[in-house]
């Protein structure tokens, strides 16, 4: 039987990356839509994941390519410092890194392209300091073809944010927070809003600069009324049994070391970074469980990560990573059979501002805001999805990068296990 | 107070009519107004021929969270640059338990089996007392300091340490009441609040160690012992009558109090002041570079008696002066103790993530002094509770927990989440244990609990999300090695009909594999013997 299944495994990776390679680009043009009736005109420039969501009624407007050019002090960090970095120990490990993109210059034929692409990603640009996704949304529910999404939990959380420790090129002191710990970011998730059963949750945890370093997770239960340890082989589990996993957030969030990458291959596919709704709008009918906005063409590496981790849900992630932002337009992840599972898509939108008169910051340079993203589990047709800001935002500014912990609303002192405990009941 | 309640009441009456007016309040923002109305039903099934219906317990919850200072500004316009967020926590809870005006049902029966009164036996007076409640449970305000690392909570409040899951350990600031249902309702529910104040200082980084902080509270008198209630007033309370019926209470009880107007389960011999009834505690929490998490604990406490502990609520007057003194007052020659003890304790937690893939916990306390009473300290010859009740000797305690939590993928049965699975072990240690010591069941039964050395228990739970969440079972079981291996098996399964109500059915079972039963400590078995229920639960949240 396992011959069989790697047999398998073997014609179906061979089919991908032949696809990748040989598939002709271009097939769409600024002005299409693209609905269930002609998803097969975009089968070799989306993932299946997403196939499978225009399918079941998601829209695509298609945009013309917009350059998306990078922060100025990111580029100058990268300019200063790439030369000096290398990869260290097995290649999980980067030596002399300070600040900005550590391999800015990465080969085809480089033996380590695949990890190499995999630090950029990880030190990708506008996620250098501190970032806040703040009073967000999310519904999750049962897609029935034809009728869109019955939503059966609706969820709102006040917080997610991250504080960098290293790499850090806005707020003082920079590049590195005093830091005897090694850590790369802290994170925080919550507290849940609504609804009732679960409103107080927060989640805390840790990410070290050296990947062999576990993860240092907690969680305050209302239920308990305490900060519980948990195990960072939880991060691949569904969340409240929904379709995310905190692993998947932005499309990877896990730690690169665990899985084993490959370089599949490198493509035009369709990406949505200028998306022109804040807040987001959702596709109407069958489609509503993901967002309807601008489409257009990206060229993107495609990563296949295997876990290395026993406990972890997913045989395989496909990664869809722009090359200009390093960041995901899409994520596939395949079940232990081999059968795609569940797909991660991001909104991405490319602006200086988060809406019209922000009342926090306008940035010198765009920024990638995120109004929403969509996660579906394609084999019980059951989807999960997330916005922010929401039409109750008043100001419509809830997403904050490196503007400072304090001035984002998650000040330093937040990313303790002490505040888990404050902020609980 | 009347005024009060009737302010609460209007408030509680706005708010509904507020939470039920779409999109009235935002689930974000300063103010947020929200609750929970609950019915439950529990049958209970001694046999499987045998159901008596025992409570209909409707309850609303209605909780205000208001984040009234934000960056310094005080509802917007006042200026308090010392404080950075200040957060206002209000949480009502009124209750109505219908099965106290059905009254249905035979006999209820005790711990032995034997019969203790019916529901319909309970005076009309009392019931009133029974089925209602009305309680502003939580009522603090959160102080985040701007320029120190110090936040206080002060009011009204529970106060959670520790690592332990349903059972008390270091969690031990808030007494528990006993007269609500100990299996069906959480903690959060049989908690007791008290006025404290309770304050953080966060440190962070000391030395080698990390987040580390400091967390302490005073309780300046409003301290209580865990409430407990007795058959059939209380179905799911201490499984027999009250031993003191007949001997205190109003006319034609024998006595008017307990001695010194002392009250069980309720008052001892001290007045509720910052003075006489003052409760402290202090933990430090910090990390070590390896990954583990400490707490040290310290805590000055009087003797709550909700433990588990098999110690003694009740002390014999044994000086002829004494007795004679209670009599001249009309008070029985027993009186209601609560002493303070002092414990020192210590938490631990560990994520072992390479190999085992599970979170490792362990608590252990010392208690020094907790009162048992002691069959050799009787009273003397005059007392005519001589041989019903004793003197009392104190004894040091050692007790601990280890405990791990495993996400498990069981694929066969979950194909999208892993089961949480979760073991707790116990052990209590009285140090120096006499042979006389005596439990404290009943004094009227032929059989009483052995004060053993060591007292043990083991459980099990698992849980699982189905169908994007909305199907949640939980099954658990505990096991009592030291008593005839006495045993709980239980499940509920929670079903959301919609993201604001929820459908809960759920069974316990107790199973006692020796005779004559062995009344252990933590209510597995013994206490609970015939108590084997089912439940249907119905909430609407918003």
């Amino acid at each position: 039987m396992c011959w069989l299944r790697s047999f398998v495994s073997f014609v179906v990776m061979s089919f991908v990356c032949v696809t990748v390679v040989l598939a002709p680009a271009g097939a769409v043009a600024p002005g299409d839509v693209i609905t269930a009736a002609n998803a097969d005109s975009v089968v070799n420039q989306v993932s299946p994941g997403v196939l499978w969501c225009i399918k079941h009624g998601m829209n695509l407007t298609i945009g013309p390519y917009k350059r998306i050019v990078p922060p100025k002090a990111y580029v100058a960090a990268t300019e200063k410092y790439a030369g000096q970095v290398k990869l260290g120990e097995a290649g999980l490990r980067l030596e002399n890194y300070v600040a900005g993109m550590p391999f800015p210059n990465v080969d085809p034929n480089d033996p380590d392209l695949a990890i190499k692409i995999m630090w950029n990603f990880q030190y990708r640009p506008y996620f250098t300091d501190d970032y806040a996704w703040r009073n967000f949304a999310a519904d999750t529910g049962a897609l029935s073809k034809g009728a869109g999404m019955t939503v059966e939990r609706s969820y709102t959380v006040r917080d997610n944010g991250r504080l960098f420790y290293n790499g850090r090129l806005y707020i003082d002191p920079k590049p590195e927070l005093p830091n005897p710990e090694r850590i790369r970011y802290k994170e925080l998730t919550g507290p849940l809003l609504s609804p009732l059963d679960l409103k107080g949750i927060g989640l805390l945890n840790y990410r070290y600069i050296d990947t062999n370093e576990q993860d240092r997770t907690w969680l305050y239960t209302p239920a308990l009324r305490r900060v519980r340890r948990l195990s960072s082989a939880q991060r691949s589990d569904s969340v409240f049994g929904q379709d995310t996993d905190t692993d998947s957030y932005m499309g990877y969030s896990g730690n690169i070391a665990w899985m084993s990458w490959r370089f599949l291959g490198e493509k035009e596919m369709l990406g949505s970074f200028h998306s022109q709704h804040s807040p987001v709008e959702f596709c109407p009918g069958a489609g509503d469980f993901a967002f309807c906005d601008v489409w257009e063409p990206r060229q993107t590496y495609i990563m296949e990560g295997i876990s290395k981790l026993p406990q972890y849900a997913f045989s395989k992630r496909i990664l869809y990573i722009d090359k200009e932002t390093y960041s995901i337009l899409y994520m596939d992840a395949y079940d232990h059979a081999g059968q795609l599972w569940k797909m991660w898509i991001n909104q991405w939108r490319t602006v200086d501002r988060a809406s019209a008169n922000p009342s926090v910051t306008v940035y010198p340079d765009e920024q990638l805001f995120n109004p929403s993203f969509l996660m579906a589990d394609i084999q019980l047709s059951h989807a999960t999805r997330s916005w922010t800001p929401t039409k109750a935002s008043s100001t419509g500014e809830e997403e904050f990068f490196n503007v400072g912990a304090e001035k984002s609303g998650i000040p330093e002192s937040y990313y303790e296990v002490s505040h888990l405990i404050e902020a609980g009941r | 107070m009347t005024v009060l309640r009737k302010h609460l009441y209007w408030s509680l009456v706005v708010a509904l009519v507020g939470a039920g007016t779409a999109n009235a309040l935002p689930p974000y923002g300063p103010l947020q107004i929200t609750g929970n109305l609950q019915s439950q039903t529990l049958i209970r099934h001694p046999d499987i021929d045998q159901y008596q219906f025992i409570q209909n317990r409707n309850t609303l919850r209605l909780r205000l969270d208001y984040e009234w200072l934000r960056d310094g500004r005080w509802l917007d316009t006042f200026s308090v640059p010392w404080v950075r967020t200040s957060h206002l926590f209000l949480l009502y809870r009124g209750v109505y338990d219908s099965a106290y005006d059905i009254a249905p049902g035979g006999q209820l029966r005790g711990i032995l089996g034997q019969p203790v009164g019916r529901l319909a036996d309970i005076p009309n007076g009392a019931r009133d007392g029974l089925k209602f409640e009305d309680k502003l449970r939580e009522a603090y305000i959160d102080l985040d300091l701007r320029t120190l690392p110090l936040s206080f909570r002060l009011g009204r409040q529970q106060v959670v340490w520790g690592e332990t899951d349903n059972f008390r350990m270091l969690d031990r600031a808030n007494p528990l009441d006993l007269t609500w249902h100990q299996t069906y309702e959480s903690w959060d529910d049989l908690r007791m609040p008290l006025w404290m104040i309770k304050g953080l200082w966060r440190i962070g980084n000391l030395g080698p160690l990390s987040d580390t902080f400091v967390e302490s509270y005073w309780n300046p008198g409003d301290w209580a012992p865990a409430k407990q209630g007795f058959m059939p007033n209380y179905p799911w309370g201490i499984p027999s009558t009250s031993p003191l019926n007949g001997l205190v209470g109003p006319a034609p009880a024998l006595y008017r109090s307990l001695y010194h107007g002392t009250t069980l389960f309720d008052q001892g011999d001290y007045v509720r002041d910052p003075i006489e009834n003052s409760q402290v505690g202090a933990r430090v929490s910090f990390i070590i570079p390896q990954g583990v998490q400490f707490t040290l604990n310290y805590f000055y406490q009087r003797w709550a008696g909700d433990d588990g502990t098999n110690y003694a609520p009740v002390k014999a007057l044994t000086t002829r002066a004494q007795i004679k003194d209670a009599a001249a007052h009309q008070e029985a020659p027993a009186i209601f103790i609560a002493p303070y003890v002092h414990t020192a304790g210590m938490s631990v937690n560990y994520s072992e993530d390479d190999y085992t893939q599970t979170v490792y916990r362990m608590e252990t306390v010392y208690d020094f002094g907790v009162p048992f009473s002691d069959r050799a300290k009787k009273a003397p010859l005059i007392s005519p509770v001589r041989d019903q009740i004793y003197g009392v000797t104190k004894r040091d305690m050692w007790k601990g927990m280890v405990a791990f939590d495993r996400p498990t993928w069981i694929r066969t049965l979950n194909r999208t989440s892993t089961f949480f699975i979760s073991g707790q072990f116990f052990w209590h240690y009285l140090i120096n244990r006499e042979s006389t010591f005596v439990g404290n069941v009943d004094p009227r039964t032929p059989s009483r609990d052995k004060v053993r050395e060591w007292e043990t228990v083991a459980t099990l739970i698992a849980t699982t999300f189905y169908r994007g969440g909305t199907v949640v079972p939980f099954v658990s079981c505990g096991i009592d090695p030291m008593n005839t291996y006495n045993m709980y098996i239980g499940w509920t399964l929670d079903y959301y009909l919609t993201n604001n109500l929820i459908a809960r059915v759920g069974q316990n079972f107790f199973l006692l594999p020796g005779k004559p039963p062995a009344f252990e400590s933590w209510s597995i078995g013994g206490f609970n013997r015939g108590r084997s229920e089912s439940l249907v639960r119905l909430t609407y949240q918003f």
